[in-house]
Formats: structure tokens, C-alpha cells, sequence
């Protein structure tokens, strides 16, 4: 009957057990964004709303004097004056952009807090987190303070684009890349 | 005893008339920021009661669009800024009950709000980073 071994069985286990979490460790970084998610879509939107939108002394109208759904833009930024265009109901572009930019960041906040809680948080979640951070702080500060920080805008802006173009080319880089050219030969492209 | 809840409700509300009185949205801005403060200042309650292993709540996810974004946000949404939107709404909000607790606590002077909108955003920033480091692999 042969001898059990527990050393060498225990020591057995533990390499596994370790080698199993190291896979899945680095399966877990390693991870690409198969599908363009729609986080890249909201981060476009809301880098269009601030910059684009966002800073416009365009108006708009939804509903005509007669109340029929008749929208209409007003690049001069025209608003009802007295008896000229009275009954209209015209609204500035400006916090229309700036709404959407607002719901964007909370989005985007929420859904990483969210991830951190359920554990499924990567490294990238962490800094929508701390963007988001920044985005809560001016508005922070615009609301208790009535201080506008110039360079929040700017900062969220150019990480929301920045976020979203990496986005697409790990989207086009995952499904159209070097590793698709050769078949699955991923070394072939070396040789 | 003041009611620190309702202080910090006239302190926010009063910041944001003094500071942004042209501003037409007031009230749904500064409902959603301090709601939103709520919603942080309840995630990071549970955050740290599972961390202690207190109270683990089972994941709450929601799958109703294509991919996770919306989905998250939307679970993050109904898990921890819905009950306060209610509750926000019906204790401050509904029958403009906000003038009355100005009436009671605008005279108290305090920066309840701001202290406590800034220590949630930071509070749970720093919650999310210190949980990361702390929690086993």
C-alpha cells in the first residue's frame, strides 16, 4: 500500500491555489471591452452637451403658440419679449447641455460606486470614480460657494473624450486587430 | 435638539438662493445634489458595515439595456438614491414644506450643508480607495 505524502499534497494544493487566482487575477486585467458599451456613448454625449451645448446662447421651443409640438431653434438666442411671442415657451440651450453633462457625470459616478460595491471594479473605475469626484466638486462649489472653477470643465471634459476614444480603439483593437489578421497565429506577426 | 437633517436642508437651500439667484432650476439642482450626497453618504455606510462584515447586502443588478453602464447606474440608482428621493421629497419638498424648516432654521447660523456635501464626496472617494487597498485579493 503506498504512503500518503500530506507535505507534499498540501504543498500541491497551495501552488495550485495559487496559481489558479494568479490566472484569475490577470484574466481580471487583462480583460477587453468586446462590445462598444454604452458608457462611450455617454461619454460623448456629455462631452458634447458641455462643450458644445453647454456654452451656446442658443434657445429653442418645443410647442408653438398654439401649443402643437412645432420645435424650433433660435441661434440669436430669442427669447419672448412683451406682446412678440407671447404665449411661447422658449427655453436656453445652455442649461439644456448642461443637464445632460450633469446626468452623464452622476451616471458615470454611480456606476462605478456601484462596482466597487458588487467587487467587479477595475482599475479604470476608480478613476471614473475620481473624475466623477471632481465633477461633484464644482458643483460643490458653483452651489454653497458661487464659485465657478474654469478648469473642472475643461479637466472632465478632455477625460470624457479621452475616455470614450479609448474605449472605441480597445473595441476596434479587440475585434479588428494585429491578432485578426493571421487567423489566431497571434506570433505570426512577428516572425 | 435641532434637527441636523432639516439644518442641513435650510443651509443648502439658502447657499444655493444667495449664490445662484437668477438660476430658475433651483430646487430640482439642489434636490438632486443633496440627494445624491444621501445616496453617497449610505453607500459608504454599507460599504464598510460589509467590509466588517456587519451587513452584506446580495447584489442588486439590474439588466434591462445592452451593456452595463445604464444597467449599473440604474441599480446604483434604485439600491441607494431612490429611498431618498422619496424621502427628500415628502419631508421637504411636497406642499413647499421647505419654507417653513427656512422659517425654523434660516436664523441658526451653520454651514451644516457644505460641511456635510463636502465630507460625503470626499468621504466616499477615499471610502472606495481604502476598501480597494484593504480588502484581500
Amino acid at each position: 500500500m503506498q504512503a500518503v505524502n500530506y507535505e507534499t499534497n498540501l504543498q500541491h494544493a497551495v501552488i495550485s491555489a495559487e496559481t489558479n487566482a494568479r490566472y484569475e487575477y490577470f484574466a481580471k486585467q487583462n480583460s477587453y471591452q468586446s462590445n462598444l458599451e454604452l458608457d462611450t456613448y455617454i461619454g460623448i454625449m456629455g462631452f458634447a452637451a458641455e462643450r458644445g451645448i453647454g456654452n451656446s446662447n442658443w434657445t429653442y421651443r418645443l410647442t408653438n403658440t398654439k401649443g402643437v409640438f412645432d420645435p424650433t431653434l433660435y441661434k440669436s438666442g430669442w427669447t419672448p419679449r412683451g406682446a412678440v411671442g407671447k404665449g411661447l415657451s422658449v427655453y436656453e440651450l445652455s442649461t439644456l447641455g448642461n443637464r445632460i453633462s450633469l446626468g452623464a457625470d452622476f451616471i458615470t459616478t454611480g456606476l462605478a460606486y456601484n462596482q466597487i460595491y458588487n467587487g467587479s471594479a477595475q482599475s479604470i473605475t476608480y478613476l471614473d470614480a475620481g473624475v466623477g469626484t471632481v465633477g461633484l466638486i464644482a458643483s460643490y462649489a458653483s452651489y454653497f460657494h458661487g464659485v465657478q472653477i474654469p478648469v473642472v470643465g475643461e479637466f472632465v471634459s478632455v477625460y470624457g473624450i479621452v475616455r470614450a476614444t479609448w474605449d472605441v480603439f480597445t473595441y476596434l483593437g479587440f475585434n479588428y486587430g494585429p491578432s485578426h489578421w493571421y487567423g489566431n497565429n497571434d506570433t505570426k506577426w512577428f516572425k | 435638539m435641532k434637527n441636523i437633517y432639516y439644518m442641513i436642508w435650510s443651509d443648502a437651500i439658502l447657499s444655493i438662493r444667495k449664490h445662484n439667484p437668477h438660476k430658475k432650476d433651483w430646487k430640482i439642482s439642489i434636490f438632486i445634489f443633496i440627494t445624491w450626497m444621501h445616496a453617497l453618504n449610505f453607500w459608504v455606510v454599507l460599504l464598510w458595515l460589509k467590509y466588517f462584515k456587519v451587513l452584506v447586502l446580495p447584489i442588486f443588478s439590474v439588466d434591462v439595456f445592452p451593456g452595463d453602464m445604464i444597467d449599473g447606474f440604474l441599480a446604483f440608482t434604485i439600491e441607494f438614491f431612490l429611498p431618498f428621493v422619496v424621502l427628500n421629497y415628502f419631508l421637504i419638498f411636497r406642499n413647499n414644506k421647505y419654507e417653513k424648516i427656512i422659517m425654523k432654521y434660516g436664523n441658526v447660523r451653520n454651514n451644516y450643508g457644505s460641511i456635510y456635501s463636502i465630507t460625503m464626496i470626499l468621504g466616499a472617494f477615499f471610502s472606495a480607495i481604502l476598501y480597494n487597498i484593504l480588502s484581500p485579493f
